[in-house]
């Protein structure tokens, strides 16, 4: 580990005059944020079981309970604030063509999907990847990408009697289409003895969606408890992890980019954050820690924000809200009353709830205002104060 | 959301409860491929906790404000009840008849048995089948947007290609009727017997029904029937019209149950409904109840005097064609607009719904070591 943070460091470094705290951010970014991965000149395994992931270095990643957008199943909703913090063990291997994921968790109360029953969930694992991503772009919507950074979703379902093994391209909420993408595999065992799922999810370094031939890779993790009824947004994420793929060059201003901040609670003030965030207004419309006076559902919880973004991302969501649009769950589910049903009794949808707002050139542009008259500090504050918020167990 | 919607109107007063309308529709669509358990049409007896038992509490729907309420998912043993046979090969050696599981609920398990005391307990048939809402609840509570209302005629389908078997759409659902297919892993439900629909048929429920209590058209069809039963008279009432979906299956509410009878058995003469209280059917179709029953009343008076009575013929049912006034040459004219011949008629709006390509790999994956 150390031998690997040295390398990295210093190939930066020794390219780039940084600032004290760009060092101290890439320092902790390192540490925390990237996952470490290991080439190999033989082919990549698949198989959960293979002896060479014995070998390979891996890292825990925490994965928090969705709670950005509400889904309606009432008996879920109730375990939410009962759940556990889920941990997962990541590896990587790469050869020159293909790239492949290990995915090792704790499940107590392991489950498939049941041939016959209508309230039985099985557990599922998945990893998604950014379409683009690199210098100049800026970082995706975690819950699946938004419309202007589509993801590829990889997702392995246990359902009895059959393989539910598939890829998706997502543009965010609602958006999931299924697609066909030569040469992936994904591998999902449990070991009874250690009471883990195991999961290998394999796919080559380039596809026609993605490129994966970089130095910093994004990747993002979901985790579902079948046991807890999890299926879709009701389930355990991770944010951006950054996997180092050392046969590639690092490009120094992405890792500058996506480790801005992650030393922020020595910058900023998260107490005069949250007295920001009550006067410039947030709580009219999010929800967070104990501001739960804005109408469900106006935009999104921000009660775990803290666990699954990224100062990066909290910023530029703050200064530009227009980059990364986040589009509401089905906007059917709030309709005006207040206004005439048209002639076969339907209310319209109450366009309150909608995120975004489309112009007339067709541009979606999010409801949020932008912030960007905040003073560097003042979005310092406001930044450190979003990244203590992991907090769903108050999830109302 | 539609251009024009249709819709179902059942006379309550004539239903005997015979389930002809649920043999119709298992068995053209539901006796197989992981429908088994389904009942797309079902009859059950009110008061009761109906099918899949309880719906009427298990929550969806919409609040006052028109928001989404949260919902459950009914359970296949407790709540909709697991298919089973019975032991009919072994009655020939003197076994008694016994079902092939221990089952504990099950479609129509509290058939005949409603409430109140003897002699005056009561009961009714409520026939249900998917309401077709204009603000539909499933269609809400789908996060992957798979439900869609159809702009032609207001039928509410599944996408079976979005469509991802989350099953929010059962907990959004105040009604319950949408079921989840396991052997899919997709949602399904009631479809209105489209294909027919768009051959100028009624749905397979309606033509069964031996009591002929069913009528079928569009709204907006001012000489149709059940235009006149909904909007002229407004005798025919949506069912819990207060979980805010405005459904389109319309009920003609019982009038006609028995009298009372008072401690020393004499017959109490009089009350709005007879044995069934009126808070009930307030409860199950609003307030609109009232004025459905003085109308129906003051109808049948003026038709025991002899006299005209436009409403009680169309009651009477005398003939399908009126009954189920469908075609009127709307579907072909839109399979015509789309340059649609022959078999393409089939595809004039359902590409979404019989396109598929859901056929499940049927390779069995080991998740399990040894």
């Amino acid at each position: 580990m150390k031998n690997l943070l040295k390398t990295a460091l210093f190939g930066v470094v020794s390219t780039a005059i940084l600032t004290h705290t760009a060092k101290a951010d890439i320092k902790s970014f390192f540490k925390w944020e990237v996952l470490p991965s290991k080439y190999t000149e033989g082919t990549v395994p698949s198989d959960p079981n293979d002896e060479l992931w014995s070998m390979v270095p891996g890292k825990y990643v925490y994965l928090y309970p969705q709670i950005s957008v509400r889904l309606t199943d009432a008996q879920v909703n109730k375990i939410i604030p009962k759940k556990r913090l889920q941990k997962a063990l990541v590896k990587v291997v790469y050869n020159s063509e293909n790239i492949a994921v290990y995915v090792k968790w704790k499940d107590n109360t392991p489950s498939i999907q049941p041939v016959y029953t209508s309230n039985a969930f099985g557990d599922g694992v998945s990893i998604e990847f950014p379409n683009e991503f690199g210098k100049g772009k800026t970082l995706p919507y975690i819950g699946m990408g938004d419309p202007n950074h589509p993801v590829t979703v990889y997702l392995q379902k246990t359902v009895a009697g059959r393989d539910y093994e598939k890829v998706f391209i997502s543009e965010g909420f609602g958006t999931l289409t299924e697609i066909e993408e030569n040469g992936v595999n994904i591998d999902m065992k449990y070991n009874k003895a250690t009471r883990e799922w195991v999961a290998v999810f394999k796919r080559p370094l380039k596809t026609e969606n993605s490129d994966l031939r970089a130095g910093l890779v994004p990747v993002g993790f979901a985790i579902w408890d079948g046991n807890q009824h999890e299926r879709d947004g009701n389930k355990a994420l991770s944010r951006w992890k950054f996997i180092r793929l050392k046969q590639y060059p690092l490009d120094k201003d992405y890792l500058e980019y996506v480790s801005w901040g992650d030393m922020i609670h020595k910058e900023g003030d998260p107490k005069r954050g949250k007295q920001l965030t009550i006067q410039n207004g947030c709580n009219a419309c999010h929800r967070y820690a104990d501001q739960n006076t804005a109408p469900e559902d106006m935009a999104p919880n921000l009660s775990d924000i803290g666990g699954i973004a990224h100062a990066p991302y909290l910023k530029e969501s703050i200064v530009n809200p227009d980059d990364v649009i986040i589009k509401n769950l089905n906007p059917n589910r709030h309709y005006n009353k207040f206004v005439k049903p048209d002639k076969t009794g339907a209310y319209p949808n109450n366009d309150m709830y909608t995120w975004y707002i489309k112009t007339p050139d067709g541009k979606l542009k999010s409801k949020m205002p932008s912030f960007a008259h905040l003073s560097e500090q003042d979005l310092k504050d406001i930044i450190a104060y979003l990244k203590t918020l992991r907090d769903w167990r108050n999830f109302k | 959301m539609s251009k024009r919607q249709l819709a179902m109107v059942m006379d309550l007063n004539k239903c005997i409860g015979c389930q002809t309308c649920t043999v119709a529709c298992k068995t053209q669509w539901t006796n197989r491929n992981g429908r088994e358990y389904m009942y797309w049409n079902n009859v059950e007896t009110m008061p009761g906790e109906g099918y899949p038992r309880g719906w009427m509490e298990a929550g969806g729907g919409f609040d006052e404000q028109g928001n989404l309420k949260d919902g459950i998912i009914p359970d296949m043993v407790l709540d909709y009840g697991v298919p089973w046979d019975y032991n009919h090969e072994e009655l020939f050696e003197m076994d008694y008849l016994k079902p092939d599981t221990d089952p504990v609920w099950g479609p129509n398990w509290d058939e005949d048995v409603g409430a109140g005391d003897y002699p005056n307990s009561y009961y009714f048939y409520l026939p249900r089948i998917c309401n077709h809402c204009s603000n539909p609840g499933c269609l809400a509570a789908c996060p992957r947007e798979a439900i869609f209302k159809r702009e032609q005629d207001g039928i509410v389908l599944v996408d079976l290609d979005r469509c991802q078997g989350y099953r929010y759409c059962i907990a959004g659902c105040p009604y319950k009727k949408i079921y989840f297919n396991p052997k899919l892993s997709k949602s399904e439900k009631c479809i209105f017997c489209f294909p027919r629909i768009e051959r100028g048929l009624p749905p397979a429920c309606a033509h069964q029904c031996v009591g002929r209590i069913r009528w079928v058209g569009f709204l907006d069809d001012e000489e149709g029937q059940v235009y006149k039963l909904v909007h002229k008279y407004k005798v025919a009432l949506p069912l819990r019209p207060d979980f805010g979906t405005q459904p389109n299956v319309y009920y003609v509410p019982p009038v006609l149950s028995p009298p009372k009878f008072d401690d020393e058995g004499k017959l109490i003469e009089g009350g709005e409904t007879g044995r069934v209280p009126v808070e009930f059917l307030e409860k199950l179709f609003g307030p609109g109840v009232h004025h459905a029953i003085k109308v129906l009343k003051e109808e049948m008076e003026k038709r025991k005097r002899g006299e005209e009575s436009e409403l009680m013929d169309i009651l009477i049912a005398y003939n399908h064609a009126d009954m189920f006034r469908l075609d009127e040459n709307y579907y072909q004219n839109l399979a015509a607009e789309q340059g649609l011949k022959g078999t393409e008629f089939f595809k004039i709006i359902d590409h979404r719904y019989v396109a598929g390509a859901n056929t499940p790999k049927e390779e069995v994956k080991v998740y399990f070591e040894k």
